[in-house]
């Protein structure tokens, strides 16, 4: 066969007789690899060498298709030719390697095999190989090579006769070397560097060890982590966090595509919570399941059937919640908890129910037992009206048994739970310190301004904002009915929902994982030029929606292992369904530096301009509409959610910082070089001095469009505003913005000598900082 | 306590504490160096014999043992755990009341 053109070589063809393009890159890569491997450091030497080669081909060949095997002779005379022997006998040597390799995977008998086996055995003798191993097993064994032989076959699908050999190579440079002490991941260490020496890279990756360096394992348990601010330092945290970094590995190797991993890696994506790659997101349900089932929980010591007293079903909750959160790495919501806790608190006394309101907040906020020794991500949904969507179904009552009531007639005891509770929250904990768990969400509908009491409850609840901060105010005008949890995440209610709303032991609601958007990385790479702004975001949403259905085809490979697989609990069967109900699952696409992007990309904040507010509006419609898109393709409910961000916001900062040094400067806030980070989801600049309903109302437009959650901040720090303000505050919201969520948040100092409290930072308790006489403090 | 126990007790704890026996503003006492807090601290005689050692040795603190608290995206949590980025976000927060 002739090349059409008669001048230069334009095709080779491989061993296999595949005909294919001729790469001058490819003999370039291959005479510098050789190179290297004997010092060489020349990348641009390879690269004249290779047009050496060309030009030796086009004249040898003068149009003919030579063979791979052809153009390596060439190379190794070209080689040879001027001058660099060491090189050339470098890559004759590797493909005298390769061709081995070769013939063992074809089965053909080797004669160098052979004798180089009877060459170890003589060798063996010789030196009397004996040394020992420190395996995994916690044993010490005798060195035997054959151990090799069958991990290779057994974890890479290797066949035996490839296996022998590189178990051989591994054996002939431990017997050369002078090392005493063998463990397990030494070897499997050398057993890589050869299956990376022959180009087996496949198979070197499905050998890989997970595990952590010395070094790093001592780090992790002596210093606190400081990626997740609700997690201790103790035993059982460094247990979780150890735990964490193997399988954050063995998520980017074994559950993501390497193209997904990647972009993870580069800070494209956020894959959130890799470490907790076996379980799904987080989980919000109704006491009604517990209140109707007990707890029957797979593999539990006891079962216990349906609770008959208030306590007892309290106890229920809290343990069902520290089982979930064994299985969830994120919140564990609970619906509507006091209009559900009613039918138990008939005939139970004002105080007796703010025994029992104490007894739920201090249960869930000074349990150090779920994983990690962290409390458990807890939130209570609360209402003071009955929402319509629950005023009419069946109350159940003690013993899993219908009371024969609705729940609209029990308002009068939720409300009184509610009130219990709230007034616990104004207490705080036992020196005055607001509790962290359980976060109390305050739901607010239309009908709440229809229920007498709302005035002086919201006083109540007011109060309680600007003394502690815990509330948040969800907002569900009109028709809209939702379920809250985590930092901002929220299920809103479809139609289908709402006819489970009869049956509320069905309202079980998760998301399986959540994936984050780099934003003003996207604008970086996009230089100004708003096509290529939105010709990105598709690129990085294809990446986002084939994470989510890897990690959806991996939680549904755990759950078809049914009772017997690692999430038992997650298909324990009381109700007709399994408890996670896959088909009403949401996938979560998370924003990130919606601020940054469009600052970089219009010059302007989005507080600062117009336009940019607009392009801001412009960018999550589009996403959402991806969203929507997607759903379509694959069935699988994609929806935006504010990301919370606690270690993304930080770590798309760092690497754009390192990476886009010069575009991330220009919008990066903080302090460079490592005091930075990007403004949270679509918030506008944190540090700008908006009036608070401004604030309120600007980030409330892109609310509605972000259908997994959506929160506005408002930072009190030291400031105590008065109740009766925030209560028209909030009222003021629900009527005049479309905002979905708002909370207030006060700082406190605590001091660890003398146990007070005092409202805002000071770096100096300014009880123990005074001077008491004969103490005299110096100024340093 | 008795002085020369309070001494003691310095001397114990050389990675926390130096001291040094001086006068100040004319009374006699300890001057300790809280090598933790970077604080200096004087203690009079009269004081170091009235107190008792866990009590006096707070005053070395100089009220510094204290704890941040806000919320840090959805929960309350205590500052000093939260990652360089967010601490740099909680400083610029812009604070306002209602």
């Amino acid at each position: 066969m002739k090349q059409k053109n008669m001048e230069k070589i334009e095709f080779i063809k491989k061993r296999d007789g595949r005909i294919v393009p001729f790469e001058k890159a490819k003999i370039a890569d291959a005479i510098f690899k050789a190179a290297k491997s004997v010092g060489g450091q020349d990348r641009y030497l390879a690269e004249d060498l290779a047009e050496a080669v060309s030009v030796y081909l086009n004249k040898e060949f003068k149009g003919e298709i030579p063979t791979v095997e052809e153009i390596q002779d060439i190379v190794e005379k070209v080689l040879i030719k001027t001058g660099h022997a060491r090189t050339a006998k470098a890559y004759i040597l590797y493909r005298q390697k390769r061709a081995r390799i070769r013939q063992l995977k074809q089965g053909i008998p080797d004669r160098d095999f052979i004798e180089e086996q009877e060459e170890i055995k003589r060798e063996k003798e010789a030196t009397d190989l004996s040394l020992f191993v420190r395996t995994s097993g916690e044993d010490i064994v005798l060195w035997d090579a054959e151990k090799i032989v069958q991990s290779l076959i057994k974890e890479t699908g290797m066949n035996d006769r490839i296996a022998r050999f590189i178990a051989i190579e591994v054996e002939k440079e431990i017997a050369g070397s002078k090392v005493k002490n063998l463990t397990a991941p030494l070897i499997r260490e050398l057993v890589n560097a050869k299956l990376v020496e022959f180009g087996m890279e496949d198979a070197r990756r499905k050998y890989t060890r997970l595990g952590l360096p010395l070094y790093d394992v001592k780090n992790i348990i002596f210093n606190p982590n400081k990626e997740n601010a609700n997690i201790p330092h103790n035993p059982e945290a460094t247990n979780l966090t150890l735990a964490e970094q193997i399988k954050k590995e063995f998520a980017l190797l074994e559950v993501f595509s390497p193209d997904v991993s990647d972009a993870h890696l580069r800070g494209d994506i956020h894959l959130h919570d890799l470490g907790f790659i076996d379980r799904p997101y987080c989980s919000g349900q109704s006491l009604e399941y517990v209140k109707k089932f007990g707890l029957h929980l797979p593999n539990a010591l006891s079962i216990a059937k349906p609770a008959k007293h208030s306590e007892t079903l309290l106890a229920h909750m809290v343990k069902f919640s520290a089982a979930l959160q064994g299985h969830f790495n994120g919140a564990i919501g609970w619906d509507a908890v006091n209009i559900f806790f009613a039918p138990f608190l008939e005939g139970m006394s004002d105080s007796q129910i703010k025994q029992l309101a104490q007894m739920l907040i201090y249960e869930y906020s000074q349990q150090a037992v779920a994983r990690g020794g962290q409390a458990i991500f807890s939130d209570i949904n609360l209402y003071w009206e009955t929402p319509d969507h629950f005023a009419n179904v069946p109350a159940i009552g003690p013993g899993g048994i219908e009371t024969g009531k609705k729940y609209y007639e029990y308002q009068a005891l939720a409300q009184k739970f509610i009130k219990a509770l709230f007034e616990v929250y104004l207490e705080g904990d036992g020196v005055g310190r607001p509790f962290f768990f359980p976060k109390p969400l305050l739901h607010i509908t239309n009908r709440f301004f229809e229920t007498s009491g709302w005035k002086e409850f919201l006083d109540l609840v007011c109060l309680v904002a600007t003394e502690k901060g815990n509330p948040y105010f969800v907002f569900d005008r009109d028709n809209t009915a939702k379920i809250s949890e985590c930092c901002r995440l929220s299920f809103k209610l479809e139609a289908s929902d709402i006819e489970d709303a009869r049956t509320p032991w069905k309202m079980r609601f998760s998301a399986i994982q959540n994936v984050t958007l780099n934003l003003p990385r996207v604008a970086y790479v996009s230089e100004h030029d708003d096509s290529k702004v939105f010709k990105n975001l598709d690129r990085l949403m294809n990446l986002v929606v084939k994470a989510h259905t890897q990690k959806q085809r991996f939680i549904q490979d755990l759950l078809s292992a049914g009772q017997n697989g690692p999430l038992a609990l997650l298909t324990m069967n009381l109700d007709g369904e399994p408890y996670l109900r896959m088909h009403r699952v949401t996938y979560l696409v998370g924003l990130l530096g919606l601020n940054e992007m469009v600052q970089f990309h219009t010059g302007k904040q989005l507080h600062d301009s117009e336009d940019a507010f607009r392009f801001g509006v412009k960018v999550v419609s589009y996403l959402k509409i991806l969203c929507e898109k997607y759903a379509k393709e694959t069935g699988l409910r994609f929806v935006l959610e504010q990301t919370p961000a606690e270690s993304a916001a930080y770590r798309f900062a760092r690497l754009d910082y390192e990476h886009f040094g010069s575009e991330s400067s220009k919008v990066l806030k903080g302090t460079p070089p490592d005091k930075i980070y990007y403004t949270n989801s679509t918030y506008l600049n944190i540090s700008e001095p908006l009036s608070p309903i401004e604030r309120v109302r600007k980030e409330g437009i892109f609310h509605p469009l972000i259908e997994a959650g959506a929160l506005t901040h408002i930072w009190l720090g030291e400031s105590k505003p008065d109740p009766s303000a925030l209560a028209n505050f909030v009222v003021k919201v629900f009527q005049n913005t479309k905002n979905a969520q708002i909370a207030f948040s006060p700082e406190f100092t605590s001091c660890l000598d003398c146990g007070r409290i005092y409202r805002g930072i000071y770096r100096e308790c300014p009880w123990c900082s005074a001077a008491i006489r004969g103490v005299t403090q110096i100024q340093t | 306590m008795e002085k020369s126990r309070f001494i003691e007790h310095l001397k114990n704890y050389p990675h926390l504490y130096e001291f040094e026996e001086k006068k100040n503003n004319g009374y006699s006492g300890v001057l300790v160096r809280d090598k933790e807090y970077h604080t200096l601290t004087f203690f009079t005689d009269e004081a170091i014999s009235e107190g008792e050692i866990v009590d006096l040795l707070k005053h070395t603190h100089h009220g510094r043992n204290v704890e941040w608290i806000s919320r840090v995206t959805g929960y309350f949590s205590k500052i000093n755990s939260w990652n360089k980025g967010k601490k740099a976000e909680f400083k610029d927060r812009y604070r306002e009341s209602i």
